[in-house]
């Protein structure tokens, strides 16, 4: 039987894995170590014997814990393989320093692997049974989030001096709106890294996640709230932005 | 929906994972819960919440299917990189045992090298200043409550491996050294271990060089 998860939410909640991935599991700790490795090595995921990322982590986890080490050295090189392909998706060529970030995010995830069997583990590979690709975009994202920290000057956003006595919801246009599209977004996505940070944060948090600009209720959570500013310097901040979009997409016609 | 519950102690990396792990792509409401329960991360959520709702913009492609035929340049690396931290947490397990009957061994305190010049200067590279260091080497900071991250980037700034840092902070209790500058009022306590985010907090950082640390 798979061993239970420990980790817990803020909530006190226990993390579950999912009912078809504690089956797997449970069918494959009683197959011998050919089959496993076999298995491992399936790469259609239609295949009823594909292994998911979910199972090989808590099969690595358990090897590495009893010594194993024909199939740790097996099986994490597959589930790194499996990283690569979405580090690849993720961390396109586009994207300056784009190898040595991709390299960074595999070197952070196999050391939170091997620190897992120490006494100092903090049960944190329990995410990766629990879903596997959310826990490693928070990985990957917190790589590149780190990367942005040392090495590009973000500043903590100053209000806007200059910032006419005007209404901020009247540049709260549609035209910053998340695209229906999947080949919208992409292009949204891609326009949204040519702006300066500042200004990409205040579009994300009004148009992509919902945010209101600001409100009389000083309890509420809004994008002025969140970035610390006043709703009338998020306003010109969207209108720069506007303004960038609309002249990248001129550009790019 | 998550309990309410102010300033909790939890690190940032379970709330991020529990941000990210909470809903395929966050809202408003899912980013003002996790504000409101972590306020002191506020900043912090906010940033990786616009990376992760810029990420599910791109993220509906399918993916091709991993070649599992032969093993990358990256992967390879990596797979080094796993055995070599594998080693060297088993080797500090092995020389641990002994250790207790025999009495203390002696593990190289890797500040104790440093001269106050450099001392001052690994503060300034690690966007900390002197008494946080000094924290660092009298072992005044629980081991567990330091990220990877941040001991990564510590042993990059001393110059040694990480093997070094770790096997200094994962010694017994803290200890008083010897021989060593100390501008506190009175000796620091041994014993006595704030956790690292106590530590960064309670060190007179600025909000900046606190936001850094707790990054990384």
């Amino acid at each position: 039987m798979a061993r239970p998860l420990t980790k817990k939410k803020s909530s006190g909640e226990l993390y579950v894995r999912f009912g078809q991935i504690e089956s797997e599991i449970d069918e494959v700790l009683a197959q011998d170590q050919a089959t496993i490795i076999r298995r491992s090595q399936l790469t259609e995921k239609s295949l009823p014997e594909y292994l998911t990322s979910e199972c090989l982590v808590h099969l690595i986890r358990d090897s590495i814990r009893r010594d194993e080490s024909a199939i740790y050295n097996t099986l994490l090189p597959i589930l790194l393989g499996r990283c690569e392909v979405i580090l690849r998706r993720k961390i396109p060529e586009s994207v300056p320093d784009f190898e040595n970030l991709r390299q960074q995010v595999l070197d952070a995830f196999v050391l939170l692997i091997a620190q897992d069997s120490s006494t100092e583990s903090k049960a944190g590979l329990d995410y990766y049974e629990a879903a596997f690709n959310r826990a490693f975009r928070t990985l990957r994202i917190d790589v590149l989030r780190k990367y942005k920290v040392r090495f590009i000057n973000t500043v903590p956003l100053s209000e806007v001096s200059n910032v006419d006595d005007e209404d901020p919801g009247q540049w709260d246009d549609k035209a910053l709106q998340t695209p229906a599209s999947h080949a919208d977004r992409m292009m949204f996505a891609e326009f949204l890294d040519v702006l300066p940070e500042e200004e990409r944060r205040a579009v994300v948090l009004r148009y992509v996640l919902g945010h209101k600009i600001e409100s009389i209720d000083e309890a509420e959570t809004t994008v002025a709230t969140l970035c610390n500013v006043t709703g009338r310097t998020i306003g010109k901040l969207l209108k720069n932005a506007k303004e960038r979009i609309t002249q990248l997409k001129l550009e790019d016609r | 929906m998550i309990e309410t519950r102010h300033g909790s102690a939890m690190p940032l990396q379970d709330i991020l994972y529990q941000l990210s792990m909470a809903q395929d792509v966050p809202d408003a409401e899912l980013i003002d819960e996790f504000v409101r329960l972590h306020p002191e991360h506020a900043m912090a959520i906010t940033d990786f919440a616009v990376e992760l709702a810029v990420d599910a913009l791109r993220s509906e492609q399918l993916m091709p299917a991993a070649d599992t035929s032969q093993v990358s340049p990256a992967v390879s690396r990596a797979m080094s990189k796993f055995q070599n931290a594998l080693h060297g947490l088993r080797s500090r397990k092995v020389t641990a045992t002994p250790q207790r009957a025999d009495g203390p061994v002696k593990i190289d305190n890797p500040f104790s090298k440093l001269d106050t010049a450099s001392f001052r200067r690994l503060a300034g590279e690690l966007k900390a200043n002197s008494l946080f260091v000094s924290k660092l080497r009298d072992k005044g900071i629980a081991a567990a409550t330091m990220t990877a991250g941040f001991l990564d980037f510590l042993a990059s700034k001393m110059a040694v491996s990480l093997d070094v840092i770790t096997a200094h902070f994962s010694a017994t209790s803290a200890t008083i050294p010897l021989g060593q500058f100390h501008k506190s009022e009175g000796k620091p306590e041994a014993g006595v271990q704030e956790s690292f985010e106590e530590a960064v907090k309670n060190s007179n950082l600025t909000e900046e060089q606190q936001q850094f640390l707790l990054s990384l």
